[in-house]
């Protein structure tokens, strides 16, 4: 018997969603078209109509037009957006960067919380003081939590399995989330969610396959493909690419040691946010600094062989490179390129789109519009 | 019962930016039955339950003594090294970077000068690390007489725009870190027989009915919302709950008639 219980659940929450992801995607917007656009039986949907009216998913305003059998004129249904607010947190080792969102991904308020060097509980702790930060900004009832990683997550059970920066091991930030703020809470890893991120609301918009490599505080690969249901992402950090781990080959704090010839040309030194960027490196090599070329062409040499074999393996419509590095530019793209074409077959490369994205606030978009696909099934 | 109070500490309530903080704050504070007193230091505010805090108005050590003390604080534009207090910024990096893409790509300038706000206040500080950032970004480079001191005054901003065209620096577009400067600028260059937009594109950070009358293009901050966020945010500490970390409010591009993109492809809203 219980078995048939949770499976007439089941059931009713995708139907549900099916409802509302249909008028959410302009399919429907009456009862009536809704039975005949999802095959569900008009008692079904009348019902399940009423119920999401009565939680404020739906309005009815306006009528539409009647039947060629005439008839009454049917009241029209609408999505409401502003219904529920979704968080989405990424957690680097440096911080954790937060949206409020609607249900539409667009963003009421970010947060920001320096979690440098806390690990363990300390950082769950730092963790659950940011979020509360989103939610003293809720105007409205708050849906779920979506939240990303730097390491390795089990998302079926929303199990953080190694983070190494944080300290944590089998952490389950689920449980422990879902606890504190009594929500339904969704784990996965930044660097796919960055590609759910892309998916959901950026330029590969509704791709049937994104990978997205991102080179921040770690270096990660992910993948979604057929349109959003199958995610994963990795950490690569110590993968070996032209003779040395990426971590080395990527890490900031030896590309920054390298800018100091040209930094210090550029230096403001009356302003106290006074460092080196990704975007120092490209304007001195556009400059014709060799130095600046050399950093560049170092970081096509460490990029060049993840670019050839995730186009090779996966043949993804897009791979994205997220995180600062992506200031770079066209420079990068020329240079990641050029090792590229030397590992693989032009043909595994021209169909696939490389492109740049450096907002820091990717992930947890990404984590926000995770947690409504699962939650209502709108993203997919 | 004994009424709670709301405490903000500010050097001016009526300057531009900090009365409309306290409006936004206002209208938390009733909405939950707070009141609300002002003052310029926080030792004027012993019975407050909860302070906000405007720019760089105190000492941070007074700051972190009050902190220690116990008290929930909210900092509004201004943040203390070492601390956990939270606070309320709009986005001044997305601000400026917008302003800077808008008038390069859209309006096509490229010789650009940035007016500067108060050195010490950290809002100064990330507007002019953006522009400088936003430069780069388009491959563009300023000399450091284009960086003008404008401390968030009329005044001085006005005075260094004279002295800018006495030098007879070439330049076609000016970026001001907030949008009272862009205005004393507008003014400046217009007495002295420039064309605005033809001449020089202007375009300023924040919003207000002044940056509309002078149909000036901005990176518009809702710094009423900024004074609701931050007083939710305080209310929220004094019910008990830690918050630690920045809330970040968003920019939007208004654009007008000061910066010269064509009006037939300004979008109407």
């Amino acid at each position: 018997m219980r078995h048939i219980k949770a499976t007439h659940s089941q059931i009713k929450r995708e139907n549900r969603q099916l409802l509302l992801r249909t008028i959410y995607a302009g399919f429907a917007n009456s009862r009536a078209d809704l039975a005949n656009e999802t095959g569900l039986a008009k008692p079904t949907v009348s019902d399940l109509v009423a119920e999401l009216i009565a939680e404020g998913y739906l309005v009815e305003r306006g009528l539409g037009q009647s039947t060629d059998e005439g008839g009454k004129r049917p009241r029209l249904l609408h999505f409401v957006p502003d219904a529920r607010q979704v968080i989405g947190i990424s957690i680097n080792p440096e911080e954790v960067i937060g949206v409020l969102v609607n249900l539409n991904g667009e963003i009421i308020v970010e947060h920001r919380c320096p979690i440098h060097g806390r690990q363990g509980q300390e950082a769950i702790t730092a963790v659950i003081e940011a979020v509360n930060g989103l939610l003293a900004q809720l105007t409205a009832p708050l849906l779920c939590i979506g939240v990303g990683v730097d390491g390795t997550v089990d998302i079926h059970a929303g199990t953080v399995r190694y983070a190494a920066h944080m300290g944590w091991q089998d952490v389950p930030l689920h449980l422990i989330l879902r606890a504190q703020f009594g929500v339904p809470v969704y784990v996965a890893n930044n660097t796919e969610l960055a590609a759910m991120a892309m998916f959901a609301f950026g330029e590969a918009q509704g791709a049937l396959s994104v990978a997205t490599i991102t080179v921040d505080t770690g270096i990660g690969v992910g993948f979604l493909l057929e349109g959003g249901l199958v995610h994963h992402g990795a950490v690569i950090d110590n993968v070996i690419v032209d003779g040395q781990p990426l971590e080395v080959a990527l890490d900031w704090n030896a590309i920054a040691a390298r800018c100091q010839p040209f930094f210090a040309e550029d230096a403001s030194p009356h302003l106290p946010i006074n460092r080196p960027t990704y975007l120092h490196i490209r304007a001195a090599a556009q400059n014709g600094h060799p130095e600046a070329q050399a950093i560049i062409d170092d970081l096509g040499k460490a990029l060049g062989p993840v670019v050839a074999w995730v186009s090779a393996l996966i043949r993804p419509q897009y791979v994205v490179i997220t995180g600062p590095i992506a200031d770079l530019g066209d420079l990068l793209v020329r240079a990641i390129l050029r090792v590229a074409m030397t590992i693989t077959s032009p043909e595994s490369l021209s169909s696939v789109r490389l492109m740049l994205e450096s907002a820091p606030n990717l992930p947890a978009l990404g984590a926000a519009a995770q947690s409504i696909q699962e939650e209502l099934g709108l993203v997919s | 019962m004994n009424k709670k109070t709301l405490g903000i500490v500010t050097n001016d309530p009526e300057a531009v930016f900090q009365k409309a903080v306290i409006a936004g704050a206002r209208l938390i504070a009733a909405q939950y039955q707070y009141s609300i007193q002002i003052a310029q230091c926080i030792g004027d505010l012993p019975d407050a339950n909860g302070l906000l805090i405007i720019a760089n108005v105190a000492r941070n050590d007074e700051i972190r003594a009050a902190h220690d003390s116990g008290i929930p604080i909210s900092l509004v534009a201004h943040r203390v090294p070492g601390t956990s207090i939270p606070a309320v910024f709009s986005n001044n990096y997305q601000g400026i970077t917008t302003l800077v893409a808008h008038l390069v790509t859209g309006c096509k300038r490229r010789k650009l000068v940035f007016i500067r706000g108060i050195a010490e206040q950290v809002d100064a500080q990330e507007r002019e690390f953006a522009f400088r950032q936003a430069l780069m970004r388009h491959g563009l480079t300023a000399p450091t007489a284009h960086y003008l001191p404008g401390d968030f005054s009329m005044e001085t901003a006005a005075d260094s725009m004279k002295n800018l065209l006495a030098s007879g620096a070439d330049f076609d577009g000016v970026v001001s870190a907030d949008h009272i400067m862009a205005i004393a600028a507008k003014n400046v260059l217009q007495n002295a027989g420039y064309r605005i937009p033809e001449d020089v594109s202007i375009v300023g950070y924040g919003d207000g009915p002044e940056s509309e009358l002078a149909e000036l293009t901005v990176a518009a901050a809702n710094i009423v919302d900024m004074g609701r966020r931050a007083a939710r945010q305080i209310l929220s500490q004094m019910a008990g709950t830690v918050i630690r970390g920045e809330t970040i409010l968003s920019t939007k591009l208004i654009i007008r008639q000061t910066c010269g993109y064509p009006k037939e492809l300004i979008p109407h809203v």
